[in-house]
């Protein structure tokens, strides 16, 4: 059985590492397509050992003898060349995700996962780049579509205070708060009259700026997919767009992370807006 | 009392009338028909392109091909990666990338689509239509003169499947499904 698990990852590695520089008949331009993760669903259905995708199409058209087995197959959706490899990692999820007792598989209604979307945006002729990050919400009738639910910028970050003498006096009451007037207009020391433990509400910033047509998206660069809904793990893809057999949308980063480790990736790293209370209502659900 | 009954008799043959009328649409059926405008698609921006196609006929092709679409003001975004440069995302208008397709400057232009394949299933949007994504891989090659440009592309189009109303042969409205190609996005592989 090991020997047979053996000869399949070869085989799947082999194919993964050839290199093609040039493609020169259009039969080995149909090789790469079929071996290329190019959607996000195929790497859905290809961690799910679908047998409708595209490669395992091609493989049994043209390689009807070789079996495949689902492990042998997950090790094709790793980024083979700039992935930090950790191979005892890489197996031991592997080996989770294909526990005969309990196999894991992903769902695109699952909850628990972002798309992130890198970009260049413009705010009051500042150009900068940010993160979009959006999720995929879903009705009972199984309709869905895709909304935003986090924001980072720098450009979303309250300027520092230009002069820290400029303060609501602790005898403005008196005078009935007169002071607000220059307060509004002093927007350059605007984190002077702040409460020290207010952290802005970048979502509801940004969505502001959009309602008054202040932002603009200059251009989307990169997109990236964070899953955090296979229990004890988490791992991103991202598109690798190269010649290489091994190429499309692999997995990039792999972590083990427990369900605290997950709420606080949520907030801190995806500024997912609410991500606690997102965290509970989906525990309610399930 | 009778009055009641007799207004929730008319309600429920509206609405009963009405989800007759929304019935959910055979998925694998419009997969089927959206793969096969995509070849279309294909067949007409390779006849637009060609040297060999006529100023009138070029125009013809560009008009088949828009109908083709949900809109011709759909975005066709292209991807260019320069050697030893940064990835550069151009976006155009459909009808703008069609009629730039039609003047590009060779003496010979061939577009092939090697290989077109759904990759994802219809999924229904909160919207009532239902959306998928076709992916080709496209082979183009131009010469001029001595020089031959070739590249090799994925396209990723996403497909609409959407309602409309048609009048049935008793003159009344009937809802009807249809399969329309939207938005294009291009990716040349950067090596």
């Amino acid at each position: 059985m090991l020997i047979r698990s053996f000869i399949i990852f070869i085989f799947i590695l082999f194919f993964n590492q050839v290199s093609k520089s040039q493609f020169t008949n259009n039969e080995q331009i149909r090789e790469k397509f079929n071996y290329e993760i190019i959607q996000l669903d195929e790497f859905i259905d290809r961690f799910n050992f679908d047998n409708d995708t595209k490669l395992l199409k091609y493989l049994a058209i043209n390689y009807p003898d070789i079996s495949i087995e689902r492990k042998g197959f997950l090790i094709t959706l790793f980024d083979n060349f700039d992935i930090d490899y950790h191979e005892s990692l890489i197996k031991a999820f592997i080996d989770f995700v294909c526990d005969s007792a309990n196999p894991q598989y992903l769902n695109f209604y699952d909850f628990n996962w972002y798309a992130e979307v890198n970009c260049i945006i413009e705010f009051n002729q500042q150009i900068d780049t940010g993160k979009i990050i959006l999720k995929n919400q879903f009705n009972n009738d199984s309709s869905s579509k895709w909304v935003i639910c986090g924001i980072n910028s720098e450009i979303l970050e309250l300027p520092e205070s230009k002069d820290s003498l400029k303060i609501i006096t602790p005898v403005s009451h008196g005078t009935g708060f007169i002071a607000l007037y220059d307060v509004f207009k002093d927007g350059a020391n605007i984190q002077n009259y702040i409460t020290a433990d207010y952290s802005i509400d970048k979502l509801t910033y940004f969505l502001t700026l959009m309602y008054y047509h202040k932002i603009k998206l200059k251009q989307v660069n990169k997109v990236k997919y964070h899953f955090l809904q296979i229990p004890g793990w988490a791992f991103t893809i991202d598109y690798y767009n190269r010649k290489e057999l091994n190429s499309g949308w692999l997995i990039s980063e792999l972590k083990r992370m427990s369900n605290g480790d997950k709420d606080k990736y949520e907030k801190e790293i995806l500024n997912i807006h609410n991500a606690n209370q997102i965290r509970k209502s989906k525990q309610t659900d399930k | 009392m009778k009055k009641y009954v007799i207004i929730f008799g008319i309600l429920m043959w509206f609405v009963s009338g009405y989800s007759q009328s929304l019935n959910e649409p055979n998925l694998e059926n419009f997969k089927i028909l959206a793969e096969k405008k995509a070849k279309s698609f294909s067949v007409y921006i390779s006849k637009v392109a060609s040297k060999s196609t006529s100023l009138d006929d070029k125009e013809i092709a560009i008009n088949q091909a828009c109908r083709l679409f949900i809109y011709d003001t759909v975005t066709i975004q292209v991807s260019y990666c320069p050697s030893g440069g940064n990835p550069t995302v151009y976006s155009r208008t459909l009808i703008k990338y069609l009629r730039r397709l039609s003047m590009l400057n060779y003496d010979q232009i061939t577009i092939e689509w090697v290989d077109v394949v759904m990759v994802s299933d219809l999924k229904k949007g909160t919207d009532g239509n239902f959306y998928g994504i076709i992916s080709t891989v496209q082979r183009f090659t131009a010469v001029k003169g001595e020089y031959t440009y070739s590249d090799v592309t994925v396209k990723h189009i996403e497909v609409v499947l959407k309602p409309y109303l048609k009048p049935n042969d008793q003159g009344d409205d009937e809802w009807r499904w249809d399969v329309y190609l939207s938005n294009v996005n291009i990716v040349e592989p950067c090596s």
